[in-house]
């Protein structure tokens, strides 16, 4: 598919964009505020209980905060660009989140494994957006890749930490096991007519297979080389 | 006492003009100490941030942070029942919403006064006030301002960050 150079500065001038264009940018952000939604209260907010003292808990109070906020930064965009609210909202849109929330996390291992690699995911979605056509949509990127980093970093620093004793490193690598041959799927079909129209328009520039390629040799790195824990296949 | 929206309402309108952790390291006033006995037989004062994690961090402080938890949620439970699930999760939202960045950029202020830049404790800080805050304004649009909760919040809106009740004693920043 050949790609078109454009750059749409405003929501306002997203209304002159071609319609194909219009769309493809709503998915985009509707899926970003559906996703961090849905996230924040299917890991963050129940990581709470699971935390092992007032320090922590409070750390993953704050963590679940900026998730939701990252929610509100795409839902608003979403509201200016038309699109209706219960379509960014998980539980009044048809729109399944990602497969990876269908995990059920039991503990406090599992959340912080969360946090290394399902963060890094986002990363590197989000970096992705960073250099995205669609101007306000580059810029809600460049506001959350911060807390991004810190969350990915949150998830290493807690996993280091628990990987001290026997025990906390064989429950994170059963954690890591659990979690990580479901998390390719967060990039995507090979092939897919969706990405194939966001990299047509520029809103994306990585294929699925791409990105999916990058986060494996980053998960590898972090697991492997950080951890000293074994990096599962991919399902 | 059924679930106040507008109670919750002035908690969150009243977050700009509060001076969260502007008090940390200082001497209490006698005023503060005052106020403190209510929440503990006994306060113990925190004299640097670079305690606050060690104390934060002991688990001794689970059982009374445990006890708190589910006292918030059986506060919220009352609220939903009387209120329903929507409108207390919409009122109570307006505190995280204005509340964050708030709170992170109060505790990364007061670290910075302190010499210190750490953006792991500022954000424990942050949580740690938002959770208070929370409940402190469920609290008083659920059964009014004597609950302890909303003596708790209001040593957070004086400045202060009660990090743990261990025991008797109540660790504070």
């Amino acid at each position: 598919m050949d790609t078109v150079s454009i750059e749409v500065n405003t929501v306002a001038e997203l209304a002159q964009a071609p319609a194909e264009y219009r769309d493809a940018a709503a998915k985009i952000v509707r899926s970003h505020a559906i996703n961090e939604l849905y996230g924040a209260q299917v890991f963050d907010e129940p990581a709470v209980a699971f935390a092992p003292t007032p320090y922590w808990k409070w750390l993953t109070c704050r963590v679940a905060m900026e998730e939701y906020g990252h929610h509100q930064r795409f839902f608003r965009l979403g509201q200016k660009m038309g699109i209706p609210e219960d379509a960014m909202v998980p539980g009044k849109t048809d729109k399944r989140p990602l497969s990876i929330f269908e995990f059920t996390m039991t503990s406090w291992e599992q959340f912080c494994v969360i946090k290394l690699l399902a963060d890094m995911a986002e990363i590197i979605q989000v970096e992705d957006l960073m250099a995205c056509s669609f101007r306000p949509l580059r810029d809600e990127a460049a506001k959350t890749m911060p807390e991004e980093k810190f969350h990915a970093g949150f998830g290493l620093r807690s996993c280091i930490e628990l990987c001290r004793t026997a025990a906390g490193k064989r429950d994170v690598q059963a954690a890591i096991d659990a979690l990580f041959p479901g998390m390719p799927a967060f990039f995507g079909q090979p092939h897919s007519k969706n990405n194939a129209l966001y990299r047509k328009w520029g809103l994306k520039r990585s294929t699925n297979e791409a990105m999916r390629a990058d986060y494996i040799e980053r998960a590898r790195v972090l697991v492997e080389d950080k951890l000293g824990l074994v990096l599962p296949a991919p399902a | 006492m059924p679930f106040d929206p507008a109670v919750v309402a002035a908690h969150a309108d009243a977050l700009h003009s509060q001076c969260w952790f502007d008090a940390a390291e200082r001497p209490f006033s006698v005023g503060e100490e005052f106020a403190l006995a209510e929440l503990a037989p006994t306060i113990a004062r925190v004299a640097q941030w670079g305690e606050a994690r060690r104390i934060a961090d002991d688990a001794r402080g689970n059982a009374a942070y445990d006890a708190d938890a589910h006292e918030a949620a059986l506060l919220k439970a009352r609220a939903q029942a009387v209120a329903g699930r929507d409108a207390v999760l919409e009122a109570l939202s307006a505190i995280v919403d204005r509340g964050s960045e708030i709170f992170f950029a109060a505790a990364e202020r007061a670290l910075a006064r302190a010499g210190l830049r750490d953006d792991e404790l500022s954000r424990v800080a942050a949580g740690a006030a938002a959770e208070a805050v929370y409940r402190a304004a469920l609290a008083d649009a659920v059964t009014g301002r004597e609950h302890r909760f909303v003596r708790v919040g209001a040593c957070f809106a004086a400045g202060r960050w009660p990090l743990a009740r261990i025991g008797t004693t109540l660790y504070v920043l």
